[in-house]
């Protein structure tokens, strides 16, 4: 190619590289620099600590605890959601009549914003009166206030994760089962396969694909996703919906110790990057691509 | 009557979709044994009666008889057949060899048995040095062989194939046409092959049934599907060219014709069968094709049409020439219906009995 051209094609690529280096590469490389220095307060300036932001993780019970229940909203919310935007595709993926209301019921959750969804849940939950109070109370169950309760509030807040990922992931879910071709089911069916032992063998192995690439949104969801702890909880009762990154927002933007909420987020993006390459080289043994 | 366990008998059979038949009360049986052909145009109805065979589908009317058991209510699995498709629907994630083995993975056959029926078909189908490889690695020959080795290694007396040597090039479908008869004949398999390629079918079957839209025009051997077309469809159909067919009127009154053929009739001639001749209806010549062999002649009797077939060491004939044909070889039709008026038929050409070379090919 001549010069010309080069000078052409960096001029395409330009306003896209500019974007993305003033957005994306500076503040993540100030951010890791600013990991190793501590916050400037006054007129003090920010001084070199080398380690010092993590070593103060190691004893901070909050980011402790913040790490346990993100550990334990990601154990929940990742197969959770998986698992039921799977059988909802599998169940809107044959026609019957009403199946087009089904997919937009399941997918409705999707389109609402996380903080609308967070008031409807909080509808649900409220003790007293909330949708699932009465149902308790019809059964003539006392009323429970799951995301008052420190030990019922994570797993409150995570149902609402699932429920607002389930239907997105479905989308894609329907469209790997669109593409495996009728006859395959067919064939299996003259050989005597169950649709349970055709879904294991066949089904299963040809959509793995996708399930991966689903499960690498589900696990950058799990730290991502934290609108709803905003709405529902802010963290609370006593730190039992502390998430990671609703953490590094409560440091860096409540207490304004950005140097310290630097360090943490160096922390959540070194989980994140470990776990999505982690995710790749295991599954791409067992992954058939086309 | 007896039947064998592997006859297919179709009784009054319709299948609709919403108002239109694809099948339109279809009866006709098949014998065990048999290389049976479903022959016809697209959208006859052909894929529709295999399947309703298979148990992929369900008649709206009628009955199916495989061994003189109605098979209505058996889930495909349970009718004993295997099936070969014309996707070859081979599972893109498994190994040639989990292909083939995967019906008697799922009907627990034991591992041995797995083994040992998996190296004899493979040697068989010259699959042997693939059996490591996914589909996607294969030729589309090659993948045909696996889906035929998945139905072959069942050992089920039926198989029903629904064009399989459709996605192949012309070369290949001449080697598996020869290959899937010889398969056929040595495992004693009750074929059903449906195919809109008459070569394939005349090649092929012990029976051909011609179809047209949703109906059956005529079972017979090949030899007498192409002899002795039972309609004017089938006849138009059958051969390339195709059966010359003229209108009565213009033959009225020549020798050779049995008495009383003419008027309202139509009077059907195959290519091969013309000629020229020193007396008989007069044809203009409208162009000559030299095919090597053969000369394909085009010329017009009256206002109809017609082809000719002569050999390229005979001249081409003149301007306009006398018209002849074989005795006994003409097949005629009542024009209103356009069925055979088999009391035409000559009884020199009495039915052509089953080629018995063709049997043991
Ligand atoms: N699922 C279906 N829904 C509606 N109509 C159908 C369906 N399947 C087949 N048909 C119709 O039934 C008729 C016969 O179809 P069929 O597939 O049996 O044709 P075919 O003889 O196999 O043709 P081809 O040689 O093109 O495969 C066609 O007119 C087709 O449009
Ligand atoms: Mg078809």
């Amino acid at each position: 190619m001549n010069s010309r051209n080069w000078i052409y094609a960096w001029l395409m690529l330009l306003p896209a590289f500019v974007f993305l280096i003033a957005f994306t590469h500076l503040p993540a490389v100030t951010t890791l620099i600013d990991s190793f220095f501590t916050t400037a307060k006054g007129r003090r300036a920010a001084a070199f600590t080398g380690l010092g932001n993590y070593q103060k993780m190691l004893g901070d019970p909050i980011f402790v605890k913040a790490m346990v229940n993100s550990a334990i909203y990601a154990a929940i919310t990742i197969p959770a959601s998986i698992a039921l935007s799977l059988a909802m595709a599998l169940l809107v993926h044959r026609s019957f009549r009403g199946v087009s209301l089904m997919r937009m019921a399941f997918f409705t959750p999707t389109v609402l914003p996380l903080i609308a969804v967070a008031n409807i849940w909080l509808f649900f939950y409220a003790p007293g009166f909330g949708l699932i109070d009465q149902i308790r109370l019809y059964f003539g169950l006392p009323s429970a206030n799951y995301v008052g309760q420190p030990d019922t509030a994570l797993y409150a807040v995570a149902a609402v994760t699932i429920w607002k990922e389930a239907g997105f992931f479905m989308i894609f879910f329907l469209a790997a089962l669109q593409t495996i071709p009728q006859s395959l089911r067919e064939a299996a069916a003259i050989e005597g396969c169950g649709r349970w032992t055709f879904f294991r063998r066949v089904t299963l192995p040809l959509i793995m694909p996708t399930t991966l690439f689903v499960s690498v949104n589900a696990v950058i969801n799990a730290f991502r996703l934290v609108d709803h702890v905003f709405v529902m909880t802010k963290g609370g009762p006593d730190s039992a919906t502390m998430l990671l990154l609703y953490y590094i927002f409560e440091t860096g933007f409540r207490f304004w110790d950005t140097a310290y909420a630097a360090a943490l987020t160096v922390v959540l993006i070194a989980i994140l990057s470990v776990v999505g390459i982690g995710q790749f080289f295991l599954a791409d043994r067992r992954v058939h691509y086309k | 009557m007896q039947t064998s366990p592997s006859q297919i008998q179709i009784e009054n059979v319709s299948r609709l979709f919403g108002q239109t038949a694809a099948l339109d009360n279809v009866s006709v049986s098949l014998d065990a044994g048999d290389f049976s052909v479903l022959l016809g145009p697209s959208g006859c109805g052909k894929s529709t009666l295999l399947r309703l065979i298979a148990g992929l589908d369900r008649q709206t009317s009628g009955a199916i008889r495989i061994g003189g058991t109605d098979v209505g209510d058996l889930p495909p699995s349970a009718r004993d057949l295997s099936m070969v498709f014309q996707s070859y629907a081979l599972f893109p994630h498994l190994s040639v060899a989990e292909n083939i083995l995967f019906g008697l993975k799922v009907r627990r056959v034991s591992k041995a048995e797995r083994l040992q029926r998996l190296n004899q078909v493979a040697a068989m189908m010259g699959l042997s040095a693939l059996l490591a490889r996914k589909p996607s690695e294969l030729s589309g020959g090659q993948q045909q062989r696996v889906a035929l080795a998945r139905a072959v290694i069942s050992e089920r007396p039926i198989c029903l194939m629904d064009e399989p040597l459709s996605n192949l090039d012309a070369k290949l479908r001449a080697d598996m046409r020869v290959e899937l008869r010889a398969i056929q004949q040595k495992l004693g398999l009750t074929v059903v092959y449906v195919t809109h390629d008459q070569i394939e079918a005349m090649t092929m079957a012990d029976r051909i049934i011609v179809m047209s839209a949703g109906r059956i025009e005529q079972v017979g051997t090949p030899e007498e599907v192409y002899a002795r077309p039972a309609t004017v469809f089938t006849a138009g159909f059958i051969g390339t060219p195709p059966m010359n067919l003229f209108p009565g009127r213009l033959f009225a009154g020549q020798e050779g014709l049995k008495g009383g053929a003419g008027e309202g009739h139509l009077i059907g001639l195959r290519p091969e069968d013309l000629s020229v001749a020193a007396r008989g209806p007069e044809a203009e010549l409208r162009g000559v094709e030299y095919l090597g062999a053969d000369r394909l002649v085009s010329a017009r009797l009256g206002d109809t049409d017609f082809i000719m077939r002569m050999p390229a060491s005979a001249a081409p004939p003149p301007a306009r020439f006398a018209l002849g044909w074989a005795e006994g070889h003409e097949s005629i039709f009542d024009a209103a219906t356009g069925t055979r008026l088999t009391q035409f038929d000559h009884p020199t050409a009495s039915q052509p009995k089953k080629d018995l070379t063709h049997e043991t090919a």
